[in-house]
């Protein structure tokens, strides 16, 4: 059974109006426990309609949707507490930092949701941990902070729920190489001790490549292609028809054999290409 | 022969009030750019490089230092309101999101916006709008409503309403950070173009390694001053300071860099898919060639 999982879900956007638009269109696809699934498509591809239905944010116009096998609609009155267990950390989300201090607004959802103060003050600490916030910025105002840190005290403000589903959307956008790979290695850490399954939206094949264990392609409201990051970006030709890219590295590996040299393994991040090429000269290579 | 930027010992610093020490953003830094230079800027998350971009379009004053923009100097004291406008209608500027740039709801009204406030006369306005829809590969959509277009084509939009206003530079402070892979090319693809074509200067800022090879030169700043000053292949051959100061080479550079450590006979400074390419196939053709006289 999927830990979340769409059954031929459709979304018009201003229907019976002159401005109607289908985002989506009887899109099915299910998220495993404990894995990170990438979710890739172009501009205006549904995706970001597809995020906010994880977490109850956008009601589809047609088809459910499944959290452990449990229609999150069947109750709207309570779908409140979906918001609880599946965490949504929308684009740039530093924005939306509001409260007087850091620690209170990464603690905000647990006094929403009635947890005792003592209790908050501990889970705010962790959360903070998590994302590699010193509590000593706990007591400074959210405004005091670097851009990187506001971005991290808001995903904290996420964590600090302890959301069994996990989703980001470009969670690293804007950052610095450096900033990125502290961002994406504390959310892969976060999987690692909840066991959360993990769905990461992200324009950066290089992500894709790096950090996921399967990789969904969206292209005009519709599921282009779902499958291991292996299986993905071992069909290069349907990422480009999806307006999409391999990572950089790939495409020396597919220069190579265009060449006639072929390599075997995972070409399409950096560690493993070294690792091929140091196994075709016999080297051996991890992997 | 002068340069069309120069800047001297360029130092900002932001904050400073209520007795609190001020932050400074960038310091003594001293530069020069010619017209038809196509510069690309890498740093870490603040390291001065957006602060360099506004100093450059006097949205900020130096506090030290000066700055000389096609004969004019710009010093901490700052010029007149007609000065910085003249200095700002040479050198315009293209930001990170697309949907703030954008003021009217039709695609040729907003390209039209800049030239207007010249007060370019109106049949010159006509020329202009079409010459730069056209030069960013937008003139069909000269009719559509901006909030409908996609990322890339949203920031094409925002690049004509630049060069409608017939600017000698264009800087694009992470224009290319919120778009999809096939957005980011057709703005590194327009900027290449504008440069090579309409010989315009262009500042590239981006943390996109793979964008800033494209360039003619990069420029990388970490905390305030200038660490590199190089051709794409000069900076890129040094991975270790740029791993240091929190930037990365690109990948193909970094998987030459990582096969020498193991101790692979490669050279450096090879930045495109072709060069690395090249060199991995001379290693492995080399290696197979053996294998077949054993």
């Amino acid at each position: 059974m999927y830990k979340l999982e769409l059954k031929d879900v459709t979304h018009i956007y201003g229907a019976r109006t002159p401005f109607e638009k289908c985002a989506l269109r009887s899109v099915s696809i299910g998220f495993e426990t404990g894995l990170v699934t990438g979710l890739i498509g172009h501009t205006g591809s549904g995706k970001s309609t597809l995020v906010q239905m994880l977490n109850g944010l956008i009601r589809p116009t047609k088809g459910t949707i499944l959290l452990d096998g449990q229609d999150i609609w069947e109750k709207p009155r309570e779908i409140r507490s979906v918001r609880f267990r599946v965490g949504l950390v929308m684009q740039y989300p530093e924005y939306q930092l509001f409260d007087e201090t850091v620690g209170r607004d990464i603690g905000f959802a647990l006094r929403n949701k009635g947890v005792p103060e003592e209790t908050i003050k501990e889970k705010v600490i962790e959360a903070a941990e998590k994302v590699g916030l010193s509590p000593a910025l706990l007591s400074k105002s959210p405004f005091d902070l670097s851009g990187g840190q506001r971005r991290r005290a808001a995903i904290a403000g996420v964590l600090v729920m302890d959301p069994e589903v996990l989703v980001l959307d470009e969670p690293a956008a804007g950052l610095d190489p450096r900033g990125r790979a502290e961002i994406l290695g504390y959310l892969y850490r976060y999987r690692e001790t909840n066991g959360a399954t993990v769905i990461l939206v992200s324009h950066s094949m290089e992500d894709m490549a790096q950090y996921c264990d399967r990789v969904a392609v969206m292209r005009d409201g519709e599921v282009y292609a779902e499958g291991t990051t292996d299986e993905i970006f071992s069909d290069p030709d349907r990422l480009f028809n999806a307006g999409m890219d391999v990572p950089e590295v790939m495409k020396i590996a597919l220069e190579l054999k265009k060449r006639g040299v072929s390599l075997d393994g995972k070409l399409y991040t950096v560690e493993g290409m070294r690792d091929a090429v140091l196994r075709a000269l016999g080297k051996g290579g991890n992997g | 022969m002068s340069h069309f930027i120069e800047t001297r010992n360029l130092t900002f610093e932001y904050g400073g009030e209520n007795g609190e020490r001020p932050i400074r953003a960038l310091s003594d830094v001293s530069l020069t750019i010619d017209e038809g230079e196509y510069i690309a800027i890498l740093g870490h998350n603040g390291s001065g490089k957006s602060t360099l971009a506004k100093l450059l379009n006097l949205i900020l004053i130096p506090t030290a230092g000066e700055i000389e923009i096609d004969g004019k100097t710009v010093t901490p004291e700052g010029l007149s309101d007609d000065e910085v406008f003249d200095v700002r209608r040479k050198i315009g500027m293209v930001f990170q999101n697309p949907d703030n740039q954008l003021v009217a709801t039709v695609v040729e009204e907003d390209v039209a916006f800049g030239p207007e406030n010249l007060g370019v006369p109106r049949e010159e306005i006509r020329e202009r709008i079409d010459a730069a829809l056209a030069t960013v590969g937008m003139t069909e959509y000269a009719r559509h409503a901006p909030h409908k277009l996609s990322g890339g084509q949203k920031q094409r939009v925002a690049i004509a309403g630049i060069i409608a206003m017939m600017p000698k530079c264009i800087v694009f402070d992470e224009s290319t950070a919120m778009l999809d892979p096939r957005g980011r090319r057709e703005v590194t693809d327009t900027m290449e173009k504008l440069n090579r074509e309409n010989g315009m200067t262009i500042l590239h800022i981006t943390h996109y390694m793979e964008e800033a090879a494209r360039a003619d030169r990069v420029i990388v700043i970490s905390d305030g001053r200038i660490l590199m000053d190089g051709t794409p292949r000069e900076v890129f051959s040094r991975v270790e300071p740029l791993l240091a100061c929190g930037l990365e080479a690109p990948q193909g550079t970094e998987l030459l860099y990582e096969l020498s450590l193991c101790g692979l006979p490669l050279p450096t400074g090879r930045i495109t898919v072709e060069e690395c390419a090249d060199a991995l196939e001379k290693l492995l053709s080399g290696k197979q060639g053996k294998t077949r006289d054993v």
